[in-house]
């Protein structure tokens, strides 16, 4: 039986939303403040929380914050019930880390209603998020979240998504030859769910599904970072693997990305400095609040290949040793983007990409 | 939001030039718009009051079970239908007008119903009650341009107008 917590102030309202969640077969608990609500929320670990915004003690968005910010709450699913009905009231919620907004007054069928939809999609295990990282431009990181995409829905027939959060400029479309009119950061405000979101996913032949950036000029392509974080939610809560490319500096998005992801993948190529590389894990790490499961991958370049492959065998020792972490894969170097999952199966990288698309589907199913 | 209730009880977003409050008023039998017109009174008694600053109009910076709000400062009142009398069709009051109003650091566009034919060299705001009514109405805020407030009624402070357009 799922466990549902109402903070609000107002007693009597409070016991009505608890008749109604009762009626339909939740186990419901209350309280009457916002430090009564946290204090019962890290108590009884609840699956959903119905909390009201206008609180004297502490407000709603505070608390949703808290909730959000405490490894015990933060997965829980919170409906924000309030008379704060506007626009930028409802943003706020989102913002604050709420999962739906529902106004007051409200009826008990849509609250309800409300409540059994958002459990049953917490229900679907989300799934296994994983982000490319690069240091610069220029060393195939679109090129392997587009492959590894592919080499996920076609080897594994479960539902993969390529999501291109190179807000400007980004190629994944390109690659995969598909462009959209209109993309996700120009009308999807986060609170429209996957149905909302599905007019903005564009379908591969191969099966991978592919969220491209927006054709839009840099600075209009700033989506806030709740918006992204939402973004991610919502997919991983539909598709099994997500697959990120990212841009080389990632901004305001280090942390929505570092949270949410399962795995990161940093590319790293023989021409990147590996004290720079040393210093930037660290930094990443201190900012991550759990330790994050890093995979290095190394990637040629034109010279390593004259070199027949020495310099990148080289390369990942050096990594190994100076990072402490294992390489996952080294990639042959290849000239310009290519689906090579699709275009050339036979190639060298194609096998290395899918060796790693392994590599991933057994970490997810080990996390599982 | 807690409170003791007697009679009937308006939910209501009441906007300053510098801030926006929200709050319940005990309206009695009648709408919050026969208070808000009553030149009787001077203020409106709010409780449960959350008071945000216009320049970041969803965080809330304070609390208080009880505020009383001037009237005459508020630059309109956004509230449910059922909370504002509208002006009753008949052929003198019978057109509805599409109403652009500004106000010191706001702008407000919406529904007015008005006379058949406005003669605008007859017709003046003076002529209105002291809070005039929009319909479908949404409010703009000048310096953040891209936070809109919308709701069925706003009723505007008709001595807060800087220009009230009206066209067909």
């Amino acid at each position: 039986m799922s466990k549902v917590l109402v903070i609000d102030d107002e007693a009597p309202l409070t016991a009505l939303i608890g008749r109604f969640l009762e009626n339909a077969g939740f186990k419901v608990e209350s309280a009457t403040s916002g430090v009564e609500g946290l204090h019962k929320a890290t108590a009884i670990r609840p699956d959903l929380i119905v909390l009201d915004i206008m609180m004297p003690d502490i407000d709603g968005y505070e608390v949703c914050r808290r909730l959000r910010a405490d490894p015990r709450t933060a997965r829980a699913a919170i409906v924000v019930l309030t008379a704060r009905t506007q626009p930028i009231d409802k943003q706020m919620a989102l913002r604050a880390g709420a999962d739906m907004h529902v106004v007051k007054p409200f009826s008990g069928k849509v609250l309800v209603e409300t409540v059994q939809k958002l459990l049953a999609a917490r229900a679907h295990p989300l799934g296994h998020q994983v982000v490319v990282l690069r240091l610069r431009q220029g060393v195939g990181a679109t090129t392997l979240t587009t492959n590894l995409a592919l080499a996920l829905a076609e080897d594994t027939g479960r539902l993969s998504t390529a999501v291109d959060l190179v807000l400007s400029g980004g190629q994944v479309g390109s690659i995969l030859g598909m462009h959209a009119e209109r993309s996700w950061v120009e009308s999807w405000q986060g609170d429209q769910g996957m149905d909302g979101l599905a007019p903005h996913l564009l379908r591969h032949s191969s099966g991978l599904f592919m969220l491209p950036a927006p054709v839009l000029p840099p600075d209009m392509a700033s989506p806030e970072t709740w918006r992204v974080a939402r973004l991610l939610q919502v997919v991983r809560g539909w598709s099994d693997y997500v697959i990120i490319d990212t841009p080389a500096a990632l901004g305001n998005l280090a942390s929505v990305l570092l949270d949410s992801s399962s795995l990161v993948l940093l590319l790293l190529s023989p021409d990147d400095a590996l004290r720079t590389v040393q210093f930037t894990l660290a930094t990443i790490n201190k900012s991550a609040p759990e330790p994050l499961q890093l995979w290095p991958v190394v990637t040629g370049t034109p010279a390593a290949q004259e070199a027949a492959g020495r310099t990148e065998v080289h390369f990942k020792e050096q990594v190994e040793q100076v990072l402490g972490l294992p390489v996952a894969a080294v990639l042959p170097w290849s000239p310009g983007p290519q689906p090579v999952i699709v275009s050339q199966p036979g190639s060298p990288l194609a096998a290395a990409i899918r060796a790693l698309a392994q590599q991933v589907t057994g970490s997810a199913a080990k996390s599982a | 939001m807690s409170s003791v209730q007697y009679g009937r009880v308006a939910q209501a977003d009441f906007f300053t030039t510098t801030h926006r409050i929200s709050g319940q008023v005990n309206t009695g039998p009648k709408p919050l718009s026969d208070m808000l017109n009553d030149r009787s009174l001077s203020y409106v008694m709010a409780v449960n009051v959350y008071v945000s600053r216009l320049s970041e109009p969803g965080e809330i910076v304070a609390h208080m079970p009880v505020a009383y709000l001037s009237k005459q400062n508020l630059s309109f009142v956004i509230v449910a239908a059922r909370e504002a009398r509208q002006a009753e069709r008949t052929r003198f009051s019978a057109q509805e007008y599409r109403a652009v109003i500004t106000l010191p650091a706001f702008e407000i566009t919406g529904k007015f119903l008005g006379p058949l034919r406005v003669d605008m060299q007859v017709f003046s705001p003076a002529s209105l009650d002291p809070f005039v009514l929009v319909t479908e109405a949404t409010a703009q805020i000048v310096a953040l341009p891209e936070v809109t407030f919308g709701g069925e009624v706003i009723l505007v402070n008709g001595s807060r107008l800087e220009s009230f357009g009206l066209s067909e």
